[in-house]
Formats: C-alpha cells, sequence, structure tokens
C-alpha cells in the first residue's frame, strides 16, 4: 500500500500517511471550496489501510483554522476511526496545540466528547535554541 | 458532504412512497425505517452540536486574529508619524501634513506660517553632559514646546535638533509672538536633567506664505530655514522673520 502525501497550501492541509508506520499526520488550515472532495482520498486511504494493514494507527493533527466544511470531514474522519475501533482495531489521535491557545485546545475536547476513539492532547513544545 | 444522512432519508421516504402506493403496511419494514431515522437524527444531532461549538470557536479564534492585527495597525502606525525619542510627531508625518497644508494654503490663498524651531549650542550638550542628557533635553524642550501648540496646528522634530511648527490660519504677526512665546518659555527655566540644570536656548525662523513667492513647498521652507540661519547669525536666542530687518 502506498503513502499518502499532500502538499500544504494556503487553503488545505498538509497531509502525510505512512503505510508502514501506521502514522497519519495532518497539519495547517483548511477552507478550501471543496472540503469533501480534499478529504475524499484521505477517507479512501484509511479504508484501504483499515481493510488491508489493520494494523495500530497513530493520527496526529495540528489545526490552524478549520472551516465549518472542513470540520464536518474531520467530525466523518473521526467516525471512520471509531468504526475501527469497534472491530479491535487500534487507534490513538494526538491533538496538537499551541500552549496558548485555549479556544484550539477547547475546539478538540469539542470532537473529543462523545466519540469512542482515544484523543490525547498535547501542547507542542516552543522550540529552544540547541546550546553547546 | 452529508451523502450518508441524505441515503437514510431517501430510503425512509421510499417506504413511505411504496406503502402509500400499495397499502400495505409491513410493520417489520416501518420499525427498521423509524430506527435508522432516529439513529441518524441522534447522529446528525451530535454533530449539530459539535459543529456549532467548534464552529464558535473557530470564529472566536477569527475575532481575537483581527483583534491582534489592528492593535498592531495601530501600533505601527503610531511608530510610523511619531519620534520615538521625543515622542513628538516625526519628519514623516510633518513632511505629509507640511504637504496638505501648502497646497491648502495654496488653493485658497489661505494664511499660513511656518516655525524652524534650532536648539543652540546643542553639540556642547552633549558633549559636556553625554548623550544621554542630550537626548532628555530634546525630551524636555519638545514636550515644553509641544504644551504652547494649538489642536490644529502641527509640531514635530524634523532634524537632529530641529523642530518645526507648522501653523494654519495665522497671519506674520500672531506667528510671530507665537515664536517669541516659545522662545521665552524654553530659555526662562533651566531644565532639571539628572543632577543638572541646563539652561537652553533656542534660534527660531519664521516665514509666512506668500502666493507669489512660495511657488513649491520646498522655497517656503528654505524660507524658513533661511530666518532661522539668520537668528544663529544674529547671535542666537532669538525669532527672525524672513524678509524683515532688524
Amino acid at each position: 500500500m502506498e503513502d499518502l502525501s499532500i502538499a500544504k497550501t494556503k487553503y488545505t492541509l498538509a497531509v502525510s500517511f505512512s503505510a508502514s508506520r501506521g502514522l497519519l499526520e495532518m497539519e495547517g488550515s483548511s477552507y478550501p471550496e471543496n472540503a469533501f472532495e480534499f478529504f475524499t482520498p484521505i477517507y479512501e486511504w484509511i479504508q484501504q489501510y483499515v481493510a488491508e494493514i489493520q494494523k495500530p494507527i497513530a493520527l496526529n493533527l495540528k489545526f490552524d483554522y478549520l472551516n465549518t466544511s472542513s470540520l464536518k470531514c474531520i467530525i466523518d474522519l473521526f467516525k471512520i476511526l471509531e468504526s475501527y475501533v469497534e472491530q479491535q482495531g487500534e487507534v490513538v489521535v494526538k491533538w496538537l496545540y499551541e500552549p496558548d491557545d485555549d479556544d484550539m485546545l477547547e475546539s478538540g475536547k469539542e470532537f473529543a466528547e462523545d466519540i469512542r476513539v482515544p484523543i490525547i492532547f498535547c501542547p507542542t513544545e516552543e522550540e529552544k535554541p540547541s546550546v553547546d | 458532504m452529508f451523502k450518508a444522512e441524505q441515503n437514510v432519508l431517501n430510503e425512509a421516504q421510499l417506504l413511505i412512497e411504496q406503502d402509500r402506493a400499495s397499502a400495505n403496511e409491513s410493520v417489520d419494514a416501518w420499525r427498521s425505517a423509524y430506527i435508522a431515522l432516529c439513529d441518524q437524527f441522534a447522529s446528525l444531532l451530535r454533530d449539530s452540536m459539535k459543529l456549532t461549538a467548534a464552529g464558535d470557536l473557530s470564529y472566536r479564534r477569527l475575532i481575537k486574529a483581527k483583534e491582534e492585527i489592528e492593535r498592531l495597525n495601530r501600533e505601527n502606525y503610531h511608530l510610523a508619524i511619531f519620534d520615538s525619542l521625543t515622542e513628538v510627531n516625526n519628519r514623516y508625518y510633518l513632511m505629509d501634513q507640511y504637504g496638505k497644508e501648502f497646497a491648502k494654503a495654496l488653493r485658497h490663498d489661505s494664511p499660513l506660517a511656518l516655525i524652524l524651531i534650532d536648539l543652540d549650542h546643542f553639540k556642547q550638550i552633549n558633549d559636556e553632559f553625554g548623550h544621554q542628557v542630550g537626548d532628555e533635553v530634546l525630551r524636555s524642550v519638545s514636550q515644553r514646546i509641544k504644551g504652547q501648540v494649538r489642536q490644529q496646528d502641527t509640531f514635530g522634530r524634523y532634524g537632529g535638533e530641529e523642530f518645526l511648527l507648522i501653523l494654519p490660519g495665522i497671519e506674520v504677526a500672531d506667528a510671530a509672538l507665537v515664536a517669541e512665546k516659545i522662545r521665552t518659555l524654553v530659555s526662562a527655566d533651566p531644565f532639571a536633567i539628572g543632577v543638572h540644570k541646563i539652561t537652553i536656548t533656542i534660534s527660531l525662523g519664521l516665514a509666512q506664505f506668500s502666493s507669489t513667492r512660495d511657488v513649491n513647498r520646498d522655497v517656503f521652507l528654505l524660507r524658513a530655514d533661511q530666518a532661522m540661519y539668520e537668528a544663529k547669525i544674529r547671535g542666537r536666542n532669538q525669532m527672525v522673520i524672513d524678509g524683515v530687518s532688524p
């Protein structure tokens, strides 16, 4: 199974899914003209992974801004993961947010509610200059 | 995007249509359709609640970002038009206002006066007391002058120790009174800076707009500059009106 990689644009997320590692990463802002169109290959990839690979999934999400359509698409994404969990699949979602961004944390908690997928909230580390 | 939800609704509607056509009641079919609809409705309700909450948060983030941009804009505007040392308007703002006032005077042949102010022997202050004291002198002098400026006037730092006062709607006699008032105010009381008490005098050049002479803004400004230079030559701590002999 091939990896999925979509480059980040001003309006769409960076997507990097590795089949061999089971590591799925999405990052950036999402307000495309057609959110569903953008998310379709993402759903297809995960559905294929779930059907063929059947290994654990680690999904890392770091969002700056999501429009309402993209929010709905993320809800649908969680539903796919939820049914994988119901079929004994292993899924861990990491919701990354800037340490001072309370709204993004709260937003993630809204998503986490009633969803049978474990979500961990992680403030992103500030990059410290290396000291020799 | 709502395809799955739409499918459930379509199936339920189809069942109603079929039932109407055949008048054949199948309790099981009804029950399963009803259950599917309820499930779908519950799921949709859950999603809408999330979407509403997350949407509101998203909107709040946007508003916060917008407010931050507005704050930065205000800050930038302040930095763009004020001199960071003296906190009076800077040269950029002075020249912008001068351009507008000059154009107005030219168009309506309305009165406009310029007073160019230069601190006397400022280099000596820097040499004797150091640059920090020199900076403080600039700050104090400009604040003292600023207190004398009318709402419609523009006052700012023109260069190193040079300041410009733009006075629209004022005749030369009144402008001369303003200049004299500023001169005496600055020299009357010494400035207390740290442990030092420093007496400061200023030289002022006054030019009154003349539609025949001042063909462009540079000429007018140059006349104020020349008058100020004349005040220096005549011994400083005085005001010279351009074109008026002592």
